[in-house]
């Protein structure tokens, strides 16, 4: 990073004076460092939250094992439990939400738009602050009295709203969660505002709708999603938080009996909690995952040296999963207790998203027949992506039934499905932006053979890991159980939990090419150009990394479409959005939306 | 600095690929990937045929009904899984760089409603026909004569309440819950309805009768959940859920809580028992007669 | 006479897209509408029973609160369904960015984005 930052122009150009390390990297407006100080936030909230599924699946299998960062030596069910709150806490909203919209989109979104920064520098900066201090605050539930929640992060009450009672970890861990999730909802908020009104406002001239990159669409339906859902979370939160420290009932009835106690509430539904809960917890799957399937129409367009397939209908696909991802929160509830008409409804809602996804597939399959292939590392996540969303997206068929959910519910099928879709698809989503723009961001290429060997091992890993937790799913294993001593049937499946724990392991260890190449060509990686991968969009037109405004006072216009690439007239094999050419080939005329 | 057109011989907006010849179809890549592709969608189908890890054999009517759907799901998503994954895996090998020129193609509309109506037709028409399968558990009133049993849950045990010879359930009142003074139910000991209950922590029913499970939860959201019969329903703090079932195989069946309840959430478990009508009736007898 | 053609080609193109905005509603809207046509078409025979859960859930829990919890799925969606497609509306209105920044202290600096640009 060798530019000023844009709030040092700021005080330069009042001050005469060069601003400190303070001002340029840590309290910093430019959303490029905001961006990276995402980037690096979720990569250490990834580092904890795999740290803490290698002791999930450890004890599975060796539950009478003394492990070393555990209180006492050998893990409780409770602390197992405290294991799956915050891992699935930390990844879902330190990771997912974090890393593709937050990282990703803050670094890329003014330049892909040919914009000096963000609508709103200032709120980008506090919205970073808040999610660090949200981070903060949710780590710090594993040093309370009681530990860390072992409500899920799910935290369904009455579990979750009448404190230590129901267990341990839900006095002043429950609490400390509840805070950082408040947290979290705000900065994302703040984000989302950003977001939106840097898509609308800031475009530079000609950048016309459809010749947005599919990335910048992708993070502004994300925004959309982002902005409506976590204001209901924010708001189901307070409710939670109210019920436990006020005396309020908003979740919890009457005539609760905890531990031959009974419970002084009244007038509250559970159910509640629930409706609200995942009519968040539904659009955040697809807040994770819409900003990768951006990147990967972007990165495949790039590397099969064509057009991404069908650019209208990749648009609508993401503006309907979008919307449609409002509409579908019931699938998460099947067995609940909700209204069976309502079931059938969601059901067929659930059911129809599988069409904008299925065209998405379509398209980029159609992206890469008749390409050139070029297989770069990101290259390969990219593809490592549509395998693992089709896989996925498949499980989810079954799981839209709720007649065949009775039977998978809260089994490892679920756990099976959100992982290859989430935990699999979305990450491989991060990876392959990650190689991507690494150029762009540091100046130097990650290295390639290193990038290949992480993706080998990962892909296979992965898929190891998880296919055989389908049949875990199918045969009964249920999710969250400590350990198989309960029900006598479960102790049949340990084989299967043996292997993909082992898997787990050798997956895990394999992320440390990533790691290693990482920071290794941060310093001692191959420098690269302004355009290493010859591709055409703004970020490519300025140098790696951009300067303080972007585009050093030049601001591109846009001439073109997003991936014009191999233009059948021109020998040429690439059009950069912001070059205009005498000679325009047959069919790139823009048409504008 | 904007960068202009590096090479300065071709037009303005040119750019020539300087990606190395060396990156070209970058070896062994694509065939290595179709090839794990392939066996990805081998291993799984192979699994899946061979029924390694099934459920268990079910053991009611409306089990076998979802079963059949279930099979018709997977016969579908297993056709899309096999063709998805081995195009991809075709296309890598087929169109990997070998010095062509990539063929400008910006989309096909025909093509798009194509396939875009065929995917919302199969999908639809799974969801209706799934349909019927729920119908028949949800939307069924119990029949006439079905066995009314109570199941009660809490951290971390199962209670299930048969209302004896009166036929009549008991009051539940939760200021009499006192499980250490034997009425963990807290039925009101002013009910004369309440004396005959029966209290048990198993699930016991007859073979081929239709039964009404009444679910109610004491503290937190628990769950029942029976493999074979296809069955799962959340037991709801503040409601009484009924689900209705006609176990048709005599044997014993897990019952396990699958909502997370707390710390022994993965010991809550019970036990199904369908018997013959005879032992049903002995052992309410005996229940009847026990002090 | 360039102006003018461009203004007319920029109407044009506006109303193409609050075309498309307006049909992409309807779409939803229409969707949501053969979802529960679906639904009731195909109800089985007993359904005209009613829903035995239904009932017994709501004897336990209260008419009202199932009521509540009804309205509570329209309080939901309505607004965010309604502010998703306001959203994208308002993107589609502003989708030719050649007009000049409006001026203003904070404006001024932003305003080197668009219509300070050297090219």
């Amino acid at each position: 990073m060798s530019s000023n930052p844009s709030a040092s122009s700021a005080v330069e150009a009042r001050s005469g004076a060069r601003p400190g390390i303070f001002r340029r990297y840590v309290f910093s407006t430019d959303h490029k460092i905001i961006g990276l100080q995402y980037f690096f936030l979720s990569l250490a909230a990834v580092t904890i939250g795999v740290f803490l599924s290698l002791g999930m699946r450890f004890h599975l299998v060796w539950p009478a094992a003394r492990l070393p960062f555990v209180t006492g030596g050998i893990m409780t069910p409770e602390q197992y439990l405290a294991l799956v709150t915050m891992h699935g806490t930390i990844m879902v909203f330190f990771v997912l939400t974090t890393a593709p919209q937050s990282a990703f989109g803050n670094y890329l979104l003014p330049l892909q738009i040919g914009a000096r920064d963000m609508a709103f520098p200032r709120l980008n900066m506090l919205s970073f602050w808040l999610t660090l201090v949200a981070f903060l605050v949710t780590l710090s539930a594993f040093l309370v009295p009681g530990g860390a929640p072992i409500s899920g992060w799910t935290a369904y009450p009455p579990l979750s709203g009448m404190g230590e009672i129901t267990g341990p970890g839900e006095g002043a861990g429950q609490s400390l969660w509840i805070a950082g999730i408040l947290i979290f909802c705000v900065g994302s908020l703040l984000g989302s505002i950003n977001f939106i009104s840097t898509t609308i406002d800031l475009r530079a001239p000609g950048m016309t709708l459809t010749r947005l990159p599919l990335t910048v669409w992708a993070w502004f339906v994300t925004a959309i999603l982002s902005l409506l859902a976590f204001a209901v979370l924010f708001a189901g939160g307070i409710l939670l938080a109210l019920d436990r420290v006020a005396g309020t009932s908003f979740f919890l009835p009457a005539g609760l009996v905890v531990s031959g106690e009974l419970q002084m509430h009244g007038g509250g539904s559970p159910l509640l909690w629930q409706h609200l809960f995942w009519f968040f917890g539904h659009p955040e799957v697809y807040i994770a995952i819409l900003p990768g399937m951006g990147v990967v129409s972007h990165i495949l367009a790039n590397f099969s040296r064509k057009p991404v397939f069908g650019y209208r209908a990749m648009v609508l696909a993401l503006c309907a999963i979008g919307l449609l991802g409002f509409l579908v929160w019931g699938h998460h509830m099947f067995v609940s207790g909700m209204n069976p008409y309502s079931s059938l409804t969601f059901s067929i809602l659930t059911l129809s998203i599988g069409v904008p996804s299925a065209v998405k597939t379509f398209n980029w399959l159609g992206t890469l027949w008749g390409g050139k292939l070029q297989f770069q590392t990101p290259m390969l996540f990219a593809l490592g992506f549509i395998s693992f969303f089709v896989t996925g997206g498949l499980s989810g068929i079954f799981l839209a039934q709720p007649a065949l959910d009775t039977s998978l519910h809260a089994t490892y099928y679920v756990v099976a499905h959100f992982h290859i879709v989430m935990g699999v698809a979305a990450i491989f989503g991060i990876f392959a932006a990650t190689y991507y723009w690494f150029p762009k961001m540091f100046g130097r290429k990650m290295n390639k053979t290193l990038g290949q060997l992480h993706f080998w091992l990962t892909f296979a890993g992965v898929y190891a890991i998880f296919m055989p937790m389908h049949f875990v799913g199918i045969a009964g294993g249920i999710r969250r159980y400590a350990d198989a001593s309960g029900a006598s049937y479960l102790v049949s499946l340990q084989p299967l939990h043996v292997f993909m724990t082992i898997a787990a392991f050798i997956t895990a260890a394999a992320q440390l090419a990533f790691f290693y190449n990482f920071f290794w060509s941060l310093r001692q990686g191959e420098p690269a150009s302004a355009n290493p991968w010859d591709a055409t969009s703004l970020e490519w037109a300025t140098a790696s990394p951009p300067p303080s405004d972007n585009f050093a006072g030049q601001f591109p216009r846009v001439y073109r479409a997003p991936y014009e690439y191999s233009l059948p007239a021109a020998p040429q094999d690439f059009f950069p959005q912001h070059l205009p050419s005498e000679q325009d080939a047959p069919s790139s005329k823009g048409r504008s939306c | 600095m904007l960068l202009s057109s590096t090479n300065r011989t071709a037009p303005v907006g040119a750019q020539r690929s300087r990606i190395s010849n060396r990156a070209r179809g970058s070896g062994s890549s694509p065939l290595l990937l179709a090839i794990f592709l392939i066996l990805v969608v081998a291993a799984t189908t192979f699994i899946f045929v061979a029924r390694l890890y099934p459920a268990p054999p079910p053991i009611s009517r409306d089990a076998v009904l979802v079963d059949r759907q279930y099979n018709l799901t997977l016969y579908v998503t297993g056709v899309v899984f096999l063709l998805a994954q081995l195009s991809l895996a075709y296309v890598v090998v087929r169109f990997r760089d070998r010095g062509q020129k990539a063929r400008f193609v910006r989309g096909n509309v025909g093509l798009e409603i194509l396939w875009t109506s065929l995917t919302l037709f199969v999908f639809v028409a799974l969801g209706v026909l799934g349909r019927q399968a729920w119908a028949d558990v949800r939307f069924t009133p119990p029949a006439s004569g079905a066995i009314r049993v109570e199941g009660t849950t809490s951290q971390f045990v199962y209670a299930f309440r048969y209302p004896g010879k009166d036929g009549k359930f008991g009051r539940l009142d939760p200021r009499f819950v006192n499980a250490p003074a034997g009425n963990p139910l807290g039925i009101d000991p002013s009910d004369p309805a309440g004396r005959d209950d029966v209290v048990v922590s198993e699930l016991i029913v007859p073979a081929e009768r239709p039964v009404e499970l009444l679910l109610r939860s004491e503290d937190v959201v628990h769950n029942f959940f029976v493999r074979e019969l296809r069955l799962q329903q959340d037991a709801m703090p503040g409601l009484v859920i009924p689900v209705r079932f006609t176990a048709d195989h005599i044997g014993d069946y897990e019952i396990v809580c699958t909502q997370l309840c707390g710390l022994g959430h993965y010991k809550m478990h019970s036990l199904l028992r369908v018997v013959s009508q005879s032992e049903f009736e002995a052992f309410l007898n005996r229940q009847a007669t026990a002090p | 006479m360039l102006a003018s053609t461009v203004a007319e080609s920029i109407v044009a193109r506006r109303q193409t897209a609050a075309k498309t905005v307006r049909i992409l509603s309807l779409g939803v809207a229409g969707f949501a509408v053969l979802c529960a046509l679906v639904v009731v078409l195909t109800a089985s025979r007993t359904a005209a029973q009613g829903c035995a859960q239904c009932y017994q859930s709501a004897a336990a829990s209260g008419v009202a609160g199932r009521a509540a919890l009804r309205h509570g799925i329209l309080i939901l969606l309505v607004p965010a369904i309604s502010l998703f497609l306001a959203i994208l509306s308002l993107l589609c209105r502003r989708r030719n960015p050649a007009r000049p920044a409006p001026v203003g202290k904070f404006s001024e600096r932003m305003a080197g984005a668009s219509s300070n640009s050297v090219r």
